[in-house]
């Protein structure tokens, strides 16, 4: 068991209020994740989850609290965090290729490179087909596949996805789903999810952090540490931990 | 696809102009407003002068350095007002309050400023360009959704970053439909601005014949005006597609899913119309109407008015039949998979519309006749209803390919009685070949849907003798339609060259048939559209030199 301060991401006490005079959207929020662990953020919709996860990603700062990744305090996005939005955030102007290989350009990595690696995340997500085809075209199963491969192509530790597959069908999500715990077992990713499915944050994540309505508070911090293999999908363990789960966000 | 439909719309619109300006050009009976066959010979007399194209030029300089201009300045302006909270706070209320003051008043200053040359002229236009193309494109950056931003954001991109690859790609289709849009304003203030002061231009060409009272020449200037409109439209279309490819794409999915969805409504319902009676098919019977008229020159001379109206006539009697072949059998074309997405059952079309549709065509029709001579008017109705007829024959008789062939092969018939008052053995002879090309390969569209007719107790040749048999009927009608060429030689006394043409013709007919297999009948389409194109086409020109060749070979 690793002290504390070997967290990769430690948050404590986190507020943030949009607006002075509305009501704050995130309060008294803490939550640490150890190297290579998974959290799932579940509860009612609008309370607060997504801004988490943008301020997260430093994208949006937060007036009260710390945010520790690595030890250091977040001043804005870092290089080592990839984060996929609700819909994709796929340019539609760019190719699957170009998407791919935006967040490289940005970086300056070297055209050659880019491809290379490029081409090889896009024979393992299974779209090399597509390569040229601009993603109005594609499903939305592919074009989360896109965006999983532009944010992997950053070779990142930690990994923030928004909803991921909330505009799949099921059998789409649960192939997503399968694929993305091979990702993170490989690439040995920190990662938070918000969703909004039980079963989804159970199968995902170590652990599952239920959130309050807003001002969101933590509610609870629920363990389930069985997770990551594909078959607990169909586990007696898997139902005893929705259940668990339920009955958590359903306290008032 | 799309690009046909445009064709056709275009086809249509023009069609349809020239009947409205032909009979407002009647009704008017003035010198002011010439018959529209008048304003085209001017025109076509206009276009093989050196200064006529002298003009257009200058004009099409004029307009193109102006949007050229316009666009190279307002653009980027747009992106950056657009982007910049802090530029947007100042410049937008400025843009906004000068947006409406109309800039044409700005003329004498400018003409003052910069002369009576181009420049001043460019500036004018350029000036009421550049605000439609910045605030459509202030507007469509910030109509750009802030998940773009974010995603971007999140990567580390830096401001610049962020335009060069959010802003700049995501605003160039609204400047290109800025673009297309003022291309009619462009037109309309080059040619204010070529009213005075300027011995050049479309402008000066049609306010110098106004001047000189040369009415018909005012119409040169006006069409060449709009040529050159039509064709900065097309260009601005084509250079879209070309650097905005993603935009194509994204507007042809939404399409798909609402067809209502469209820029320009009335034109894509004339373009739906123009789908329902499969107006591209006019090929097949057009070019015996051509070939007719080439024919009947041996025996009577031909004015412009009459070949008007026997076009009105044909264009009119064609799409009446098709629209109630497609009326009457709409129950029987949404059963069937093949012709399910027809306008009609899938309810592009409403039923009402269709009538009206067909009632109209129908008066096209008499109208035209009538205009021919009286004995026309009078048997515009028989022909009607021989038309008619023949959509409800598919429903007791195997004969209805025939009777289809014999409807449109009333085409040559019909022309030469419309032009000389009498029939002729020969001209039924090439009625002869008509029919039974368009019966042959009736029967050949109807084994795809023997099963489907079968079925629905519809008769049919395959339905009712089987495919093989059908293919065998088809073979011998088409050797007749090659017989009938050799008797057309022989009454006509055309040049051999017409030989070559009967040859190939026969030759496309044998192909056709070894195309189409009985047990694959995937190759009908093929030989349907491709070879039968082909086989009117040659047909006309093959008549055409048999007849023109006499006097050069």
């Amino acid at each position: 068991m690793r002290v504390n301060n070997g967290a990769v991401i430690q948050v404590r006490s986190l507020y943030k209020k949009f607006n002075a005079g509305t009501l704050a959207v995130l309060d008294n929020v803490s939550f640490s994740l150890e190297d290579g662990e998974s959290m799932a953020v579940i509860g009612p919709s609008g309370c607060g989850k997504t801004t988490l996860l943008y301020i997260l990603a430093g994208l949006i700062s937060y007036a009260r609290g710390t945010v520790m990744i690595k030890g250091d305090p977040l001043k804005g996005p870092l290089r080592n965090t990839a984060f996929i939005l609700q819909d994709f955030g796929l340019l539609p102007w760019k190719t699957v290729r170009q998407n791919v290989c935006l967040g490289m350009k940005l970086r300056g990595v070297s055209k050659e490179k880019e491809r290379i690696i490029c081409d090889s995340l896009l024979e393992t997500m299974g779209l090399s087909q597509y390569r040229d085809c601009y993603p109005a075209r594609l499903s939305g199963g592919e074009k989360q596949r896109i965006a999983i491969a532009r944010a992997l192509a950053l070779k990142p530790d930690i990994l923030l996805m928004d909803e991921p597959f909330s505009s799949l069908d099921t059998f789409t999500t649960e192939t997503l789903q399968d694929t993305l715990l091979e990702i993170k077992a490989v690439h040995h990713l920190t990662m938070i999810i918000v969703t909004h499915s039980i079963e989804e944050a159970v199968f995902l994540g170590d652990k599952i952090m239920v959130m309050s309505q807003r001002p969101a508070h933590v509610k609870a911090i629920v363990p389930n540490s069985q997770a990551g293999y594909s078959s607990y999908r169909s586990d007696e363990m898997f139902f005893a931990a929705c259940r668990k789960v339920r009955k958590v966000v359903e306290q008032p | 696809m799309k690009a046909t439909r445009t064709t056709f719309g275009y086809i249509l619109s023009v069609a349809g102009i020239f009947l409205v300006w032909k009979l407002a050009a009647l009704g008017v009976s003035s010198p002011v407003l010439p018959p529209p066959e008048d304003a085209l010979k001017a025109f076509l007399i206009h276009a093989a002068t050196p200064v006529f194209w002298k003009y257009f030029g200058i004009s099409a300089y004029r307009v193109i350095a102006s949007i050229a201009l316009a666009w190279c300045l307002a653009f980027p302006a747009g992106i950056v007002i657009g982007y910049s909270r802090s530029l947007d706070r100042f410049l937008s209320p400025l843009i906004f309050m000068t947006y409406p003051v109309p800039k044409i008043v700005l003329l004498p200053v400018i003409l003052l400023l910069f002369g009576l040359g181009d420049c001043s002229k460019i500036i004018l236009i350029g000036i009421i360009l550049f605000f439609q193309i910045l605030v459509a494109t202030c507007d469509g950056v910030k109509s750009i959704s802030s998940k773009y931003y974010d995603s971007l954001l999140s990567m580390g991109a830096t401001d610049k970053d962020i335009i060069r690859e959010v802003v700049f790609p995501a605003a160039l289709p609204y400047s290109f439909t800025a673009l297309r849009i003022t291309t009619g304003t462009a037109i309309s203030v080059l040619f204010f601005t070529e009213s005075f002061a300027t011995t050049s231009g479309l402008g000066y060409l049609i306010m110098n014949s106004w001047a000189t009272a040369a009415y018909t020449d005012i119409f040169v200037g006006i069409i060449g005006m709009s040529i050159l409109g039509i064709l900065l439209y097309e260009v601005f279309s084509c250079l879209e597609k070309v650097v905005c490819p993603w935009h194509v794409i994204e507007t042809d999915t939404v399409d798909e899913e609402s067809q209502s969805g469209s820029a320009i409504p009335v034109l894509s319902r004339i373009v739906t119309y123009a789908q329902m009676i499969k107006f591209s098919h006019t090929v097949f019977a057009l070019p015996f109407a051509l070939a007719s008229l080439v024919l009947v020159r041996r025996v009577a001379t031909l004015d412009i008015s009459t070949i008007f109206w026997i076009a009105m006539a044909m264009v009119g009697a064609r799409s009446a039949a098709m629209g109630f072949n497609r009326y009457v059998d709409a129950v029987f074309d949404a059963n069937n998979p093949r012709t399910a997405a027809r306008e009609l059952p899938s309810n592009v079309l409403s039923r009402h519309e269709v009538i009206i549709f067909i009632v109209i065509s129908s008066l096209v029709f008499i109208l035209s006749a009538a205009m021919l001579s009286q004995p026309c008017f009078w048997l515009s109705f028989p022909i009607l209803a021989v038309l008619f007829f023949y959509s409800y024959t598919k429903r007791f008789t195997w004969l209805s390919h025939i009777i289809l062939g014999f409807g449109i092969s009333l085409v040559p018939m019909a022309v030469w009685f419309a032009v000389t008052g009498t029939l002729s053995p020969g001209i039924s002879v090439l009625s002869l070949f008509l029919l039974t090309y368009i019966a042959g390969f009736d029967v050949l569209y109807a084994c795809q849907d023997i099963d489907f007719d079968r079925r629905e107790g519809l008769h049919s040749i395959p339905a009712a003798f089987g495919v093989r048999s059908a293919l065998r009927v088809s073979a011998f009608l088409h050797l007749v339609s090659v017989l009938s060429l050799a008797a057309l030689y022989r009454i006509f006394v055309l040049h051999p060259l017409f030989l070559v043409f009967a040859v190939v013709i026969a030759v496309l007919f044998f192909v056709e048939h070894r195309l189409v297999k009985t047990d694959d009948l995937t190759q009908v389409n093929v030989a349907f559209y491709n070879i039968n194109s082909i086989i009117s086409v040659l047909l006309f020109v093959g008549i055409l030199m048999g007849e023109l060749m006499w006097g050069v070979l």
